[in-house]
């Protein structure tokens, strides 16, 4: 029979060497479950990724296919029937309703390339991001509302046409809202390109968003135009900021990554 | 819910360090024993302990007093029975076990609390640590105190000289861990 003492001894070793195993076990689990819920956290964040992108390419391809339909169908139809009215003018005596009903078919005409135009920018694909940046900035200023300066430094990197349509859209938005609810008189875009990143500063005089009212309005019911921004933000890992600089003059910018 | 326990957490601290200056000022006036000095911090402690695991070992209010207030009325049962200036090693060592039970049931809470991002900034954590260190060291030492004893006194002395005194500065440093660690609540989750 082996010494109580020594006994005693190794018993009081076992229990603390069970507690420290115990300690041991918690402390390894732990940690398994945290590397599983982060795994977990980067799928369901890539999963979403995927749904965003998904969703803005489901969107882009419908636009397309009205924009064609407008103007290859509709656009189409309507200059037949300005030919015949054409035609029309001609054989008949008095030609002044005929000329009217062409007149406001030119009207439609050009509308309906306007709102092709606007759905699906050929300049875009064709001029690259700043060219179209221009053009909406100077069509917008044609249209007499208010001035529209448009400033680039320096020519754009090319980047891939997934962000360059984004940020087409996201400035597309921010201005048809600025023209809507902000009633301002002046509006610039500026582009700034970083040395990783590029900068476009969209600054206006009117009513305008600060960071605060910005969250506050994304979270709310409605507000599609802001949500959809903000869905074109995350898909193309940009930022936007939303700052009053004076009481009545307003900051907006976007800054996206550029791959070197 | 954390800040909740802020008070008991400090009492257990609190309580002890409180006992070891009366304890050490009996012993100083040399009145007597002070066994029944540390009875009443035995039972102190469990009742703290117990009530700081209340929310997170007990299923609910009954099982709790009806176990609290049963190994209550074991210790004192037991102190009566052996005597009231004699520390009663054998209800001490029944508080152990069931600190040992704490333990283990507190790390089971842990672990199925999905939303603790750092174990180590828990402080839950150091306090199971430091609990199930102790008890599990003093568990034996109480239990066979008065057999070994007998045994070998001379033995008994210096394992309780080095082991008891050991455990305890252990649990002590691991509570000021935990203390330290109280109001640090981002290792949630959702909340850092």
């Amino acid at each position: 029979m082996q010494d109580p003492v020594s006994l005693f001894i190794i018993g009081i070793a076992a229990m603390l060497l069970l507690a420290f195993g115990i300690i041991f076990f918690v402390v390894m689990y732990q940690r398994r479950v945290i590397r599983h819920q982060q795994e977990i956290k980067v799928l369901y964040e890539l999963k979403q990724q995927e749904l965003i992108n998904a969703s803005i390419q489901g969107e882009e391809q419908e636009r397309m296919r009205i924009a064609s339909e407008l103007h290859d169908d509709v656009g189409a139809t309507l200059s037949s029937v300005r030919l015949f009215l054409h035609s029309a003018a001609k054989q008949s005596g008095d030609g002044s309703i005929i000329d009217q009903s062409r007149e406001l078919l030119d009207d439609s005409i050009q509308k309906i390339r306007n709102i092709s135009h606007k759905l699906q920018p050929s300049t875009l694909e064709y001029l690259g991001l700043q060219k179209s940046l221009q053009a909406l900035a100077e069509s917008i200023g044609r249209s007499g509302d208010l001035q529209f300066r448009f400033v680039c430094h320096q020519d754009l990197p090319s980047m891939h046409e997934n962000v360059e349509l984004s940020v087409y859209r996201i400035i597309q938005e921010l201005t048809t809202n600025i023209l809507k609810h902000a009633g301002a008189t002046m509006l610039s875009l500026e582009i700034v390109p970083q040395q990783d990143s590029i900068s476009f500063c969209l600054e206006h005089n009117g009513a305008g968003l600060t960071d605060v009212t910005y969250q506050e309005l994304i979270y709310k019911k409605g507000a599609i135009g802001l949500k959809n921004i903000v869905n074109r933000l995350k898909s193309i890992n940009a930022s936007i900021s939303f700052v009053q600089i004076v009481p009545d003059n307003f900051r907006i910018t976007i800054t996206t990554p550029v791959e070197r | 819910m954390v800040r909740k326990h802020f008070p008991l957490l400090w009492f257990y601290p609190l309580t002890g360090f409180a006992f070891d200056i009366l304890v050490s000022i009996f012993k100083r006036i040399g009145s007597g024993g002070n066994g029944w000095v540390s009875n009443l911090f035995v039972l102190t402690e469990f009742l703290i302990l117990s009530f700081i695991y209340r929310k997170r070992v007990f299923p609910n209010d009954r099982v709790f007093f009806l176990f609290t207030g049963a190994l209550v009325l074991f210790f004192i049962s037991t102190t009566f029975n052996t005597s009231l200036v004699r520390f009663n090693l054998f209800g001490a060592s029944f508080f152990s076990f069931s600190y040992i039970v704490y333990g283990l049931l507190g790390f089971r809470s842990i672990l199925k609390e999905k939303d603790i991002m750092a174990l180590e900034r828990y402080w839950f954590f150091w306090l199971n640590t430091a609990v199930l260190t102790y008890a599990s060291g003093t568990f034996l030492l109480f239990l066979f105190r008065d057999y070994l004893w007998s045994v070998n006194e001379v033995f008994y002395k210096q394992l309780w000289n080095s082991l008891f005194l050991s455990l305890n500065i252990i649990k002590n440093l691991l509570l000021a861990v935990a203390l330290y660690h109280y109001h640090n609540l981002s290792v949630r989750a959702g909340s850092g």
